[in-house]
């Protein structure tokens, strides 16, 4: 852009300068410039909570070193995932493990029953135990049917 | 450039608790259509709110050179400039607006929004200052116009007043 010459001089630039990059389309750009580091954060919070926020947003400090070469530190960067990681409510923490220790010995004896299992082992016992004991009952019954015949 | 009177900005309320450089950028980030700067015919002083008396737009295609095209009250500079044009280069370097409008060919150069601050004068005190230089286009793109806004409280002893 071809500008009008003026007798402006050109304001001396900041040592370190603080960029904020948002990061769209597959690259970063720069969104604003700042001197100060605060300033440059703030910025890049409000990037991410305005009305079409990007994929990222990162603040880079700029610094000229002594050889001519630029230097980049990242100083703050944030993601969509991180803005909704810090909007979605707490994890809820997982229940204590059980006190009598079998969640412990499940971990290491991979062929022991879970709580499930060991509740239908345990109706089927009661009922070949009742079978049992009509079977024996009517077993009885019948031998007592036997003796009175006999003794007739 | 003409600028229209206040309108009812539709820029999210919490903005409005932020200072005064992040209050401005973001009604210039709401007025955006993309990535790019907003256009300067669509984007007006009024459209700040309490903070318009901060602002002030220096048009770059000025034939002389850029010049001011609206100083807001609270930046305004006494007996300055008088009946001539209000060029940015004559403008004093002991007063706010010179510290904050003659960085105006970074912004010209980088076409980002830019914030400086620093320590000067204004008014004949000591103050430290905090401004912004944000770019708008014209039809065809090019940066026509830069859009500012600046505060400052004085610096006496050991405390200042704060003006913003």
């Amino acid at each position: 852009m071809a500008l009008p010459a003026t007798n402006d001089a050109a304001p001396p630039r900041a040592s370190r300068t603080y960029e904020v990059q948002r990061y769209s389309f597959g690259r970063w750009t720069v969104d604003t410039l700042s001197d100060d580091k605060e300033v440059a954060i703030e910025m890049a919070k409000s990037v991410m909570s305005g009305r079409r926020p990007p994929s990222g947003v990162r603040v880079m400090a700029v610094e000229l070193r002594d050889d001519g070469k630029f230097s980049e530190v990242s100083v703050y960067r944030s993601t969509m995932i991180d803005q909704a990681r810090s909007e979605s409510p707490p994890v809820k923490p997982k229940a204590a493990p059980d006190p009598k220790g079998h969640n412990e010995t499940r971990d290491f004896k991979h062929g022991a029953r879970g709580p499930e299992d060991v509740r239908i082992k345990s109706g089927f016992k009661n009922l070949m135990r009742t079978l049992q004991l009509a079977f024996g009952l009517a077993a009885t019954l019948a031998a007592l049917q036997a003796l009175h015949l006999l003794m007739r | 450039m003409r600028y229209v009177a206040p309108i009812a900005s539709e820029a999210p309320a919490t903005i409005r608790e932020s200072r005064l450089v992040l209050r401005v950028l973001a009604v210039w980030r709401y007025a955006r259509c993309d990535d790019g700067p907003p256009r300067a015919g669509a984007f007006h002083v009024g459209d700040m709110g309490d903070d318009a008396d901060h602002i002030f737009v220096i048009d770059l295609t000025h034939a002389a050179g850029p010049c001011f095209t609206h100083i807001g009250a609270a930046v305004r500079i006494a007996d300055w400039p008088g009946e001539r044009v209000p060029l940015v280069a004559d403008c004093p370097e002991d007063s706010v607006l010179g510290l904050v409008a003659h960085q105006w060919r970074e912004i010209a150069d980088r076409g980002v929004p830019v914030t400086r601050g620093g320590s000067g004068v204004n008014d004949g005190e000591a103050i430290l200052y905090r401004g912004i230089l944000m770019p708008l286009v014209d039809e065809t793109g090019r940066i026509s116009t830069i859009m500012g806004a600046a505060n400052w409280r004085a610096v006496e002893e050991s405390h200042g007043a704060a003006r913003d």
